[in-house]
């Protein structure tokens, strides 16, 4: 039994960050807004909503320990979000992001002093708090970045950043801000790493569009998925690097996550979290998570499954088909088997990191599922 | 984007060396290319007339002629290609595609749409079944690869 939890919203969920324990969760409705609900029970009731951007929001990071909401959207504005000390209301406070074009993904780092902004603009801005003006300053990744910066995370040792964008190459970057950062020590990435050192450069075998990035637990490799549907780990060892990747038969992952250093969960497209896991020199897939799983049917009480019998028979009717038994991917009434019914748009560790098995999905189909993977 | 009126990225010229880039241009010079590919050709063939799919079909596909410009050998070398889709028995096709490795099989479906893109030099029905048994075993993440991959055919 691989889900823990399943919610649907009546509306595409684009974005979603939980709380440091889950009992909110900020969500972008495929809007300018960023919606914060509560869990009572076994309901989510809307709680606050965040208006501040003016176009799509992008991204939202919920950071858990100092409870503090970072946003970027296509308006090409970031907002820092606290929570005002009688705990009513979220007051944004403006970053100077300093970029010309839309923002893609914000994400804090393992501290919490700084996040990262992957733009449009071809840059990554590393942002932190100058304490001068009381505001949120950044400073700009430019070089050798070709073109839109899709995704980033954070290296543990809060000072390298990994990227990858729309060149079709995923980079590893050191994001050292003198004042903010003490010096990290010797990694298999590089030391002495002054502000925008190339630490490492990494392309799939048939490139596309680098959708999403991450570093292991312990920071030795980085994986990425891309658009041609495969997924790539790179890990440099003495100088050299090693680089494996796996072709996979679905279509593209948008978005990954490590659950040890053997495993990873990937998803996207086809709309399904698929277990990859460490095999000798390279990966290979585990298993898909989610389908047919029978308690789903039951917990979602939508019409059209209580009544699976009527329907099939209406069908025979309305469009002559003769009843078919379930193919492949799709049940009886035309819904998919997988849990997710549309894309996976956004996956996120269990914020407290606890539970590094539990992982949170968010799709196009207004569902937000919580999954554990079996060891 | 219907308010815009100057295609604002036209205007930086950053932008159109970056576009350049992007493009897989062999090492090779064109000429090496297409003698490559007429090298091939008679190994081939003979591979056909001896009734050997497998070979002929790997020799076929071996160091294919990526890159912008290169339309006269990636034409050459599909069509030879294609020479050996259709002398191959429907029974062998199953065993053929099976015994390619992941990277033939990718190229395959790379020539394979090539062909079915121009239906008057090709034998469309022969590509579409071919087309069958490569996507099931590739999936459709082979599909996928074939229409992101910088290095075109």
């Amino acid at each position: 039994m691989s889900i823990l939890d399943e919610f649907i919203f009546p509306f595409c969920v684009t974005a979603h960050s939980f709380n440091h324990d889950r009992s909110q969760v900020a969500l972008c409705p495929n809007s300018n807004e960023v919606q914060i609900y509560g869990r009572s029970g076994t309901q989510w009731t809307l709680l606050h909503v965040l208006k501040e951007h003016d176009l799509l929001v992008t991204s939202i990071d919920w950071a858990p320990r100092t409870n503090r909401i970072v946003t970027c959207s296509q308006d090409k504005n970031a907002y820092v979000w606290t929570l005002d000390a009688a705990g009513s209301e979220w007051k944004p406070t403006l970053v100077h992001l300093r970029v010309n074009r839309a923002a893609t993904q914000a994400r804090w780092s393992p501290l919490e002093n700084k996040f990262a902004v992957a733009s449009g603009d071809k840059c990554v801005a590393i942002c932190y708090f100058g304490e001068g003006n009381d505001w949120w300053v950044s400073k700009h990744i430019k070089k050798p970045i070709a073109s839109t910066v899709l995704c980033v995370d954070w290296h543990p040792n809060n000072v390298l950043l990994a990227c990858g964008g729309a060149d079709m190459k995923a980079r590893v970057f050191s994001a050292f801000i003198k004042g903010v950062d003490e010096k990290p020590a010797a990694s298999a990435w590089g030391e002495r790493l002054p502000f925008s050192t190339l630490c490492g450069e990494f392309e799939s075998p048939s490139c596309g569009w680098v959708h999403s990035v991450a570093f292991s637990p312990d920071g030795d490799s980085v994986a990425f998925v891309s658009h041609d549907s495969s997924i790539t780990v790179a890990t440099p060892a003495a100088g050299d690097v090693d680089v494996a990747s796996v072709r996979s038969h679905y279509l593209p992952f948008t978005t990954l996550v490590w659950i040890n250093s053997q495993t990873i969960v990937a998803c996207g497209h086809d709309c399904s979290p698929m277990v990859y896991v460490r095999d000798g020199a390279s990966w290979r897939l585990a298993k898909k998570l989610g389908e047919n799983e029978k308690s789903r049917r039951s917990a979602t009480a939508s019409p059209s499954n209580s009544n699976s019998a009527f329907n099939l028979f209406r069908q025979m009717d309305s469009r002559n088909q003769p009843a078919k038994p379930s193919s492949a991917s799709s049940a009886a009434d035309g819904s998919l088997k997988s849990v997710h019914q549309n894309t996976i748009t956004e996956l996120h560790h269990d914020p407290s990191g606890n539970n590094p098995a539990e992982f949170s999905t968010s799709g196009l189909d207004g569902r937000l599922v919580l999954w554990a993977v079996q060891a | 984007m219907a308010h815009r009126k100057l295609a604002i990225d036209g205007f930086d010229e950053e932008h159109q060396q970056i576009a350049q880039q992007m493009q897989y241009m062999s090492t090779k010079s064109d000429s090496e290319i297409m003698l490559m590919v007429d090298q091939k050709a008679s190994a081939v063939r003979a591979a056909i007339t001896r009734g050997n799919s497998m070979e002929a079909l790997e020799r076929a596909l071996a160091e294919p002629p990526y890159g912008r410009g290169q339309e006269a050998a990636q034409s050459a070398n599909a069509l030879l290609v294609a020479e050996v889709l259709m002398a191959t028995r429907t029974q062998d096709v199953n065993g053929v595609v099976g015994g390619l490795s992941e990277d033939d099989r990718d190229v395959l479906l790379k020539y394979i749409y090539h062909g079915l893109a121009h239906p008057a030099e090709f034998n469309c029905g022969v590509l579409l079944s071919w087309h069958e048994r490569v996507v099931e075993a590739g999936g459709l993440g082979s599909i996928v690869r074939v229409m992101a991959d910088r290095k075109i055919l």
